[in-house]
């Protein structure tokens, strides 16, 4: 087949290869065809170009919800050996950007006539958009200790339950994370954004169990019945991962010759993994990524707050626990048979028996899903993390306004209160792929198998 | 306004193209198109002034760090700018800025993350000097 002009060769139902007419590794995308005819332009272009970086271990994935990036396009999975790269660029700025679920023992009924009270109690506590404060103010010590030592700190300061901490992503906290590495910008953009869910596709949504796949798994994850009431969170480190990736990726430009190596997006700069600064980088990466999962965990915390207020209850009570939380932008260092560094821009970890979560446009719902040995095999244990947009920012707000998509979307049954008109319409729904041909994807492919799907009743976003 | 969206190219992002007829005058005009993106650049009252020095190699990587700077006072500082008073001699620039704390008065957009090095560069078309980007959305 072919897209653009590129040529591409099936090689299973929803799998496709990229004709090698370049020097490097070879791609595969995941995706049913469908999905990859929605797929624009710059993907492919951006998936040549990340195929060709140097030290590249085996194949370059992209996953069926990717759309085009800056460097790597977002739906990104690549490995390299311990004497390989690591591209800042191929993490994306938004570090830890990553997906939260949690459940509660609500029903559509206790919720639906408190709907708009709880959304804007919850607008209210966790500041969206730009320029709003988090509840929490913290000290240079205090944010050192928390991108040290991830969770178990924010667990310490009284913010957590003990049993959050096993249903993350590495347990809440990426090794080796130093504080000293970071540069003051990225300390002082950091600082006052704790609890804060940022602005773009980011938000916070209550949402329905609409269906279950798998009943005996969705009870290992706390969901049990249709229109069980669920939170689901997606949001990142805030400015400080974004000048953790600005400053390394600036410095791994300047130092390309150092390395002799060329790359072909400035946006791909990338060092050596053992070099000095590639150290460095994983350093201030992996404080970024704990101040991420600290985050989700503060807006957890408010959460559970703002259910308490409303309903009356204790949030143990409204058995408020936390599914799982996982991160899909993120560079770690995994086991396939020898040790690699995992590169995941725009992508899950997808391990078996581990839970994976894809969230989708607030019009059309979210899922969550098992990881496979399949994954383990195919893609360095990774699967989709989103729908993945198919729309420009500019056109979708040509198409519709935000005054104009909340009113629908409030006649539809969805509440949503946003920081800004313009914000919400480029998030509109048919900005975004059809999230279930993403599922079936990497259904088909065996990356991940559905175990339930949520509808949105309630979205704040920045 | 003397930028333009380039659409359907990074469908994720902002893809702009932002040009002036001098060197020096670019840098308002980023200032500009920044600030449009995240809220009205003309709803921006002029009630601070901050000092901005800044020296690179070349003149492409001066104007990367600019609007890196931009984004460190919008998130730092919570500040966003109106204008700037900017003299450019030898890949240096210095003077002031002229903006506010952002806050509930001004129409909020989107925010930007970052300045990505995806595309970026700055060429002289005709009488105009172009600078190409990608912000990171």
């Amino acid at each position: 087949m072919k897209i653009y002009n590129f040529e591409l060769k099936q090689i299973e139902q929803a799998a496709w290869q990229l004709e090698k007419d370049y020097q490097g590794v070879p791609v595969v995308i995941f995706a049913r065809e469908e999905l990859l005819k929605t797929m624009d332009e710059e993907v492919f272009i951006q998936a040549k170009n990340v195929a060709q970086l140097p030290g590249l271990y085996q194949k370059v994935y992209i996953m069926p919800d990717a759309h085009s990036g800056y460097g790597a396009p977002i739906g990104t999975v690549f490995a390299m050996k311990e004497d390989g790269f690591v591209a800042p660029g191929a993490v994306g700025f938004d570090i830890n950007c990553g997906m939260r679920l949690i459940t509660t023992n609500l029903t559509i009924k206790d919720v639906e006539p408190r709907l708009e009270k709880l959304v804007n109690l919850l607008f209210e506590n966790i500041p969206a958009g730009v320029g709003r404060r988090g509840f929490l103010k913290v000290s240079k010590q205090q944010l050192k200790n928390i991108v040290e030592n991830g969770i178990k700190e924010i667990e310490k300061m009284g913010f957590a339950w003990k049993k959050d901490l096993e249903n993350i992503e590495e347990n809440g906290i990426i090794k080796n994370a130093d504080y000293s590495i970071l540069s003051q910008a990225a300390v002082e953009r950091g600082i006052g954004q704790l609890a804060t869910l940022g602005s773009g596709n980011h938000y916070l949504e209550i949402q329905k169990v609409d269906q279950i796949f798998d009943q005996k798994l969705a009870e290992k994850f706390g969901i049990y019945n249709q229109n069980q009431i669920t939170i689901m969170v997606h949001c990142g480190s805030r400015g400080l991962g974004h000048q953790v990736c600005s400053d390394y990726l600036r410095l791994f430009e300047k130092n390309l010759s150092h390395f002799k190596i060329t790359v072909n997006d400035r946006q791909l700069a990338c060092a050596s993994i053992n070099s000095s600064i590639g150290q460095q980088y994983l350093s201030a990466m992996a404080a970024a990524a704990n101040f991420a999962f600290a985050n989700r965990q503060l807006i957890t915390y408010q959460v559970r707050k703002c259910f308490e207020k409303i309903f009356g209850k204790k949030a143990e009570e409204l058995s408020m626990k936390l599914a799982y939380d996982v991160a899909h932008n993120i560079a770690k260092w995994e086991t396939f048979k020898q040790k690699l560094l995992i590169h995941r821009k725009g992508a899950t970890r997808s391990y078996p028996n581990q839970p994976v979560i894809i969230g989708g446009s607030m019009e059309t719902g979210s899922y969550l899903l098992i990881g496979t040995i399949n994954a383990l095999e195919k893609s360095f244990g990774s699967t989709a993390h989103g729908s993945g947009r198919t729309m420009s920012r500019a056109k979708a707000k040509k198409l519709i306004q935000g005054q104009q998509l909340q009113q629908h979307l409030r006649k539809k049954g969805i509440y949503i209160k946003s920081a800004s008109y313009a914000g919400l319409a480029e998030e509109a729904g048919f900005a975004y792929k059809n999230i279930d041909e993403v599922v079936q994807s990497v259904s088909e492919v065996g990356l991940s198998k559905p175990i339930a799907s949520f509808k949105p009743i309630g979205n704040i976003k920045g | 306004m003397p930028y333009q969206v380039i659409e359907d190219k990074n469908i994720a992002d902002i893809n702009l193209k932002i040009w002036a007829n001098t060197k020096e005058a670019l840098f308002n005009e980023i200032i500009s198109a920044f600030s449009n993106q995240i809220t009205q650049t003309d709803k921006i009252k002029k009630k601070i002034k901050e000092e901005i020095i800044l020296k690179e190699k070349n003149f492409s990587d001066l104007v990367f760090g600019f609007i890196e700077k931009l984004i460190y006072f919008k998130d730092a500082k919570n500040l966003i700018f109106k204008e700037g008073k900017i003299v450019l001699s030898n890949n240096q620039i210095k003077g002031y800025l002229f903006g506010q704390k952002i806050n509930q008065d001004l129409p909020i957009k989107i925010d930007i993350k970052a300045i990505t090095y995806h595309k970026f560069r700055v060429k002289k078309e005709k009488n105009f000097y172009c600078l190409y980007l990608v912000f990171d959305i």
